[in-house]
């Protein structure tokens, strides 16, 4: 039997495993999303004219 | 502490490469740990004798809980500071908290009830616990609305960090809920840290899981939080050499 086999709660057990890993790495891609476009606003703005 | 120490922070520029600096540390060491509950929880840790492999969903549904609190009570601070020091620092951070805290307070309602589907044979209850953590996501919700609708900055801080500081209120009746009413959700496993409820075996994991999501919190907070910082001071000259 595999490691990975939860039986009748498959569906359940890898479901919530698959949520919360998607949640932390929306999360930090969010995060750094915000960020990447604060310094592109920054740097346009301080762009000689 | 010496108090000087943290009102140095409280200063952009130095919050800012604070920030930075922390950042890759939180995350790896947050992920490192994480992955070695999440491990620890699916393959190494035993099965329930009831509820067989169905109560390793805890090792995601547990932290999340936890963090959905725990960074609501961090905004709630950071907000009291954002007021009473009229701390530009304090309020970006509280910005940056609520969508995380929104996100974990989905997480851990959502893995509550897959949880609850095959164990309780249905996937919501209004019950007391269920209810508050429910409420919880809405003054998430409220929080980032009311600040995304009021245009001036300064208002909007003030007005969210208002309902945050109130919301604070939400948090003990989430905690103490399953012990003041009859709940179908259990109570508490592991916070009566004398005796907790679990095995040794089946604990390890889930502490490490605990910690993992909180460090890993505290470093898409550094970065979130900096990015709201850049934003709020792009005039500024110390931005320039950023």
């Amino acid at each position: 039997m595999s490691i990975f086999d939860m039986g009748d709660y498959n569906f359940y057990v890898w479901s919530s495993v698959f949520v919360s890993m998607l949640a932390l790495f929306l999360s930090y891609f969010d995060a750094k999303k915000k960020h990447k476009d604060a310094t592109s606003t920054i740097r346009n703005m301080n762009k000689p004219k | 502490m010496n108090l000087k120490k943290i009102y140095k922070y409280g200063s952009p520029p130095n919050f800012y490469r604070f920030a930075m600096k922390l950042e890759p540390w939180c995350l790896s060491l947050g992920l490192f740990l994480t992955a070695i509950g999440s491990i620890g929880g699916l393959f190494i840790a035993p099965k329930d004798y009831q509820m067989g492999d169905a109560f390793r969903i805890i090792y995601f549904h547990v932290p999340s809980a936890y963090l959905s609190m725990s960074a609501y009570a961090a905004m709630g601070i950071a907000s009291i500071i954002g007021i009473v020091w009229r701390s530009n620092v304090a309020f970006a951070v509280a910005k940056s908290i609520a969508p995380f805290g929104a996100l974990m307070t989905a997480v851990a309602l959502i893995t509550g009830m897959l949880w609850g589907k095959p164990m309780w044979g249905t996937a919501w209850v209004w019950d007391a616990r269920l209810t508050s953590e429910f409420i919880l996501l809405l003054l998430y919700f409220g929080y980032i609305a009311l600040h995304a609708t009021i245009k001036e900055q300064k208002r909007a801080d003030r007005a969210a960090s208002l309902l945050a500081i109130l919301g604070i209120v939400n948090l003990p009746i989430i905690h103490y809920s399953v012990v003041w009413w009859n709940t179908l959700h259990q109570a508490s496993t592991i916070s009566k840290l004398d005796s907790p409820s679990i095995v040794g075996e089946m604990l390890w994991p889930l502490l490490l899981m605990i910690i993992g999501y909180m460090i890993f919190f505290i470093g898409v907070i550094c970065r979130g939080g900096s990015a709201e910082v850049l934003m709020r001071e792009k005039r500024s000259n110390w931005v320039k050499e950023v």
